[in-house]
Order: C-alpha cells, then structure tokens, then sequence
C-alpha cells in the first residue's frame, strides 16, 4: 500500500515518543497492580506502593482463587460470556442473512427495531424485563442472565453482521443456489467463512461485554453461588476490604480472559473494522 | 435432448415491466446468444430460465416438462456468472466438487468427475489453489468446470467475458466454441458485445426494453434486420442511416431523394411515394466510385490495419462510416464520391421497420 504521509526521522521519533507515552500511561497502572499482587503482605503494599516486592509470592493468587471462591465465580462468567458467545454469534448471523437475503414483509421494520435496540439502553427496559424474566421462572439462574445478556447485545450485533453481508456479492448465493444449496447450506458453508473476520469481532465484542457485565447479573441473581466474577468481586471487596494485595490479585484474575480473547482474536477482528468498506 | 420453449414469459420488477411476452423455442444443442444494450432484459430472461428470478406469468419448457416452477437445482441447467462467482474459502477442487457434494455424491465418483473436468479444462495444476491466486481466465474455466461438472442439459453464460481484457477474451471465446463441440447440450449466452454473438451463436435473440426485436441466425440479422434497432446493433461499425423520401416508384425499382436531392434507386417497391424513410449502409457497403452519386466530405480518417474507416459529411450533415481498403489514399476534407453496392441498400419505413427489399 503506497503511504500518505512520509514522515522525516524526527517526525517518527516524536510519533514513537508519543506512542510510548501513552503505552506505559495504559500499562503503568497494570504494572503497579501485577507487582501489589506479587507482594507477600499488606504492608509492603502501603510501605512501597511502586516498589517491588521483597519476597515474590503467588500466594495471593491461590489466596483469592481458593478462598474468595474465585474459581466458582470465573467458572459461572466463563459459563455466561461462552454462552453468550454462541447464541449472539449464531442468532445474529442468521438474522443477519435473513434480512439482508431474504427480505420479506416486515424484514425492514424488524431491522428498524434493532437499530433501535442500539440506541436505546437495556436498563430502561428493565422493568417489563424483569417481569418477563421472573414470569419464565428464570430468576437467579445463569440461563436467565445468559438470555438477558444476549438480548442486550444482539442489536448491535445484528447491526454489524448486516454491514458486512451486504458486502457479500450476491452472485454467490446465486452460484449456490444453482450448486443446489438450501438456504441453510448457503448460510453455513458460503456465507459464514466468508464473514469470519465480523463473526471474529461480535465474537470479541460479546465475550468482553459480557465477562465485565455487572449491572445485569446484579438485577437477576441473589444467590452467590450463581454469582459472576464481576459479583464476585464486589464480594470479595466486602469480604477483604483493605486487603489490596489479594484484590490485585483478583483484579488480575479476572482481567486474564479478556486479555486472552483479544490476543487470539487481535488479527480477526482488525480486519473486521476494516474490511467491508473497499471490494476486492 | 435439451430443447427450450418459452411461452408468453412475463416479469416485472414492482410496477417497471423488464420482460413482455416472450415467445422463444431454442432448439436442441444449438448455440443461443442473448444481446442487446444495457437494461435490455437479457440477463433477467436468463435468470428466469435458471430459476434465479420469479416469472410473473408464462411458462417454461425444458424437454417439454414444464419447470417454471421448479428450483434451480431441479431444472438441470447450470449457469456461469460474469464475476465467476468462485467460492473465495474454496481450493479450485473444492469448487468443482461443491454441487456434487451437495448432491450426496460418493466421494470417489466425485473425484473421478473433478478429473474428468479439470483435465478437459486443463485445471489439474491448479486444483489445490484459492480462487485469489489464480488469473482472470483461470478463475473462469473454473467456474466452467463447476458448471459443467453436473452435465447439465443446458448451459447458462451470463457475459462471461465481459470482465477479460480483449486478448484472453477472445482466446476464452474459441474455448468456449471448443466446449462447445465437445458436450452434447444447449447453450444460452447473453452478451452485450455482438462480435461475440456473431461469432459464437448458431441463433441470435436480439432483445430491446424487454421485447424480442428479431430471433434468427447471425448472417440473417446482418443481412435481413427486422428494424433499424437491429440493423444497428448487429455489424460493427454499425450501420450509417440517413434520412429520405421516397421520390418516385417505377416497377421493380424506387427512387429514393435525400435531403440535398440527391436520387438514389434501389431495388424493389419501397413504401408510398412521398412517404419518409431511413435508407440504411453499412460502412463495408458503401464504394468509392467516381461516379458514385454520394457525396461525402472526408472528416477522420482511421488506419486499423486491415482495415480502414473513413467518416465523411454528406450534404444534409449525416456523418457516415465507410470502410475502405488498407491502401486507400483518402485524405481529410477530400470529397469522397460514393456508391452503394448493388443490392446493399436497407430501407426502413417512419417506424423503424424494414421495408422489402424487391
């Protein structure tokens, strides 16, 4: 790609200084939170709050992991944000293909809704919500908080999806369709491999929303045991109030997936903020 | 067998009509090349028959079954699109293999065709790349070989050159005619480039604003065009027309006079006397001769080669095209005199429509 810009040396080296700057602004405050949790007392953490540690110990970790439940807690956010995961990806895309290939009588005030949906937050329909979900017989249940969660992010989903499979040439759904596809095998094995990058970043997208959704779980669960990690921690912070080295470390616990997720999903989702603008 | 018939064929497009009561039969095996301009209907009539478009009323016949409103799959036709519309997440194999997997073919069957196919189109190197990695041409002998790998009865082409530069366009044209000969089935071509339409069809349906202006073989349509629409459109460079009245009619033959008063007689009762019409030249009809009675004031002069066009002023204004031979000696702003080889001269009445040519 031919460049825009051609920067001179001292150019790129106030670009990179800049750059640096607002790196170690992002990292420094994690780096303070990685070296409190590796402190093997409160002391240490109020004595020399930007020193290292004098003892390295992961003990705070297994302290957190262990005793704070942490383990039951990551393992209910891993159960929603996963769910989730799957229904919106799946949900959204068929929904997606079905109103952008086969429009029918109403299909554009269905997508009007979802466009809807995007601009109007969910907890201002938290009430007939509410009421919907204890008429189910799905309060205090992950399946509940899964089902809610999902709802409240497949607006923008859906949004996403249709963008891109307008991009899609509609030639070869008709190709397919003359292979002898059903609409089914068309979504599946034409459609979808060609939207992965999009499907990468609801993906991405949800998964992330939904780890750190507090607000949602708080409304339907009562019961700690359903409690997702952001519960978990307001727990925890009741239930070791000062002690700032095992909150780092369940900070750092609960910051781990998120992280992954964007790792493994960094080159898809790139692509899927900048693909769908210029055709092949 | 694989013969066509088309009956009072109607669609639209919410209230704008894009196909009028269209009557066609298409012989079995025969070679038919849907053209016309832009907008004209072709490709949505070839999209009916593939079943890619709802009818609105009519019927469709294929072998006499009527498959109006059968699904695509079930009509045994396949279709060649002008983007090839290759599979991107698919190897070459992958694609020519992917209607017969739908079709729950047995995988050895299905390998054994993929060879058959990607050795008649000369694929077998490329069958383990991506549609990405391979060139323009390439990429449409694959879509060829997906569509061929079914042994369709008929075969669709939606301008399947269009998106070739002229050289592998004309080197896909004679593979096609090569395909051609080689399968037994029927061959439906739209294209809006009639140099591709004359060389490849043995029928020619030329369409416009959805209605069928004339159906017949290429030399028929250039030597007997139904109207001025077909005149023009079939011949490369198209043919001149130029305004006249009809001045006298004497037995066999008519006087024609145009703007200028200049009197030309052609062969053959031509309309009423005084009535207007259009007398129709192709370039390569017209012959400098001294004694021609046209006039023509040379303004461009263009060398192809084997070939040359001269487009000359005639006393009314009319520009017109004259081919002349490679060693020609026409300058710019000489006055080309001009005759029309005997039995050449097309006459159209008011309407646009050819009158008898005596």
């Amino acid at each position: 790609m031919d460049r825009l810009f051609k920067l001179s040396k001292l150019e790129q080296a106030l670009v990179q200084l800049i750059l640096l700057a607002y790196t170690c602004v992002v990292l420094f405050p994690i780096g303070i939170a990685v070296l409190n949790s590796l402190k093997p007392n409160l002391g240490e953490v109020y004595k020399a709050p930007f020193g290292l540690p004098s003892v390295w110990s992961f003990n705070n970790y297994a302290t957190a992991w262990v005793g704070a439940n942490f383990q039951g807690f990551f393992v209910n956010s891993a159960i929603i944000s996963l769910a989730c995961v799957v229904i919106v990806t799946f949900c959204a895309s068929t929904i997606a293909f079905v109103l952008v290939r086969m429009p029918f009588r109403g299909s554009t005030l269905l997508f009007a809704a979802f466009l809807l949906g995007v601009v109007i937050p969910i907890r201002l329909t938290l009430a007939p919500l509410f009421v919907i979900v204890k008429s189910l017989g799905l309060l205090d249940s992950l399946l509940g908080v899964i089902l809610v969660q999902s709802a409240s992010m497949m607006p923008v989903a859906v949004f996403i999806l249709t963008s891109f499979l307008r991009a899609v040439p509609a030639e070869l759904e008709d190709a397919a369709r003359m292979d002898g596809a059903l609409p089914f095998q068309i979504y599946w094995r034409v459609v979808l491999p060609l939207i992965r990058p999009a499907l990468a970043t609801v993906a991405l997208l949800t998964f992330v929303q939904a780890w750190n959704e507090y607000f949602l779980p708080l409304i339907f669960l009562r019961t700690p045991a359903n409690y997702p990690i952001t519960l978990g921690m307001s727990q925890f912070r009741l239930q070791f109030d000062v002690q700032w080295h095992l909150m780092f470390a369940g900070i750092l616990i609960m910051l781990i997936p998120t992280i992954v997720a964007f790792l493994l999903a960094s080159r898809q989702f790139i692509e899927g903020l900048t693909q769908g603008g210029v055709k092949e | 067998m694989s013969s066509i018939s088309i009956r009072n064929l109607n669609k639209a497009y919410g209230k704008a009509r894009v196909l009028h009561d269209i009557n066609l039969e298409i012989a079995d095996n025969s070679f038919v090349v849907f053209v016309g301009p832009s907008g004209c209907g072709k490709s949505t009539l070839l999209r009916t028959i593939a079943g890619l478009e709802d009818k609105e009323t009519g019927q469709i016949f294929l072998d006499g079954r009527d498959i109006s409103d059968e699904a695509p799959v079930d009509r045994d036709v396949s279709m060649v699109f002008q983007s090839y519309a290759l599979y991107p997440q698919m190897t070459v194999r992958e694609n020519i293999a992917f209607p017969l997997s739908l079709a729950r073919m047995e995988k050895g069957e299905i390998a054994a065709k993929v060879k058959g196919v990607s050795e008649m189109l000369h694929l077998e190197e490329l069958l383990e790349r991506k549609p990405a990695n391979l060139s323009g041409g390439q990429r449409q002998r694959v879509a060829i070989g997906r569509a061929i790998v079914r042994d369709p009865k008929v075969f669709l082409f939606d301008e399947p050159l269009s998106n070739l530069d002229a050289e592998l366009r004309v080197e896909m044209r004679l593979q096609i005619a090569q395909l051609r000969r080689n399968l037994s089935a029927t061959f439906i071509y739209v294209t809006h480039d009639q140099v591709e339409a004359m060389t490849l069809a043995d029928t020619i349906v030329v369409l416009r604003l959805g209605r069928i202006e004339q159906v017949g073989s290429p030399m028929e349509l250039y030597h007997n065009p139904a109207n001025t629409f077909v005149a023009g459109f079939i011949g490369s460079p198209k043919m001149n027309f130029i305004p006249a009245r009809v001045k006298s009619i004497d037995g066999a033959t008519s006087a024609l006079a145009l703007a200028d008063n200049t009197e030309i007689v052609l062969p053959g009762r031509r309309s009423d006397v005084d009535q207007k019409v259009t007398l129709g030249v192709r370039p390569e009809h017209f012959v400098p001769a001294d004694d021609g009675v046209l006039r023509g004031v040379v303004r461009t002069v263009e060398n192809l080669g084997a070939v040359s066009y001269a487009y000359a002023a005639l006393a009314d204004g009319t520009l017109v095209t004259v081919a002349l031979p490679p060693e020609h000696g026409v300058r710019l702003d000489e006055t080309l005199p001009l005759s029309i080889a005997e039995g050449r001269g097309y006459v159209f009445d008011s309407d646009g429509k050819a009158l008898p040519r005596g």
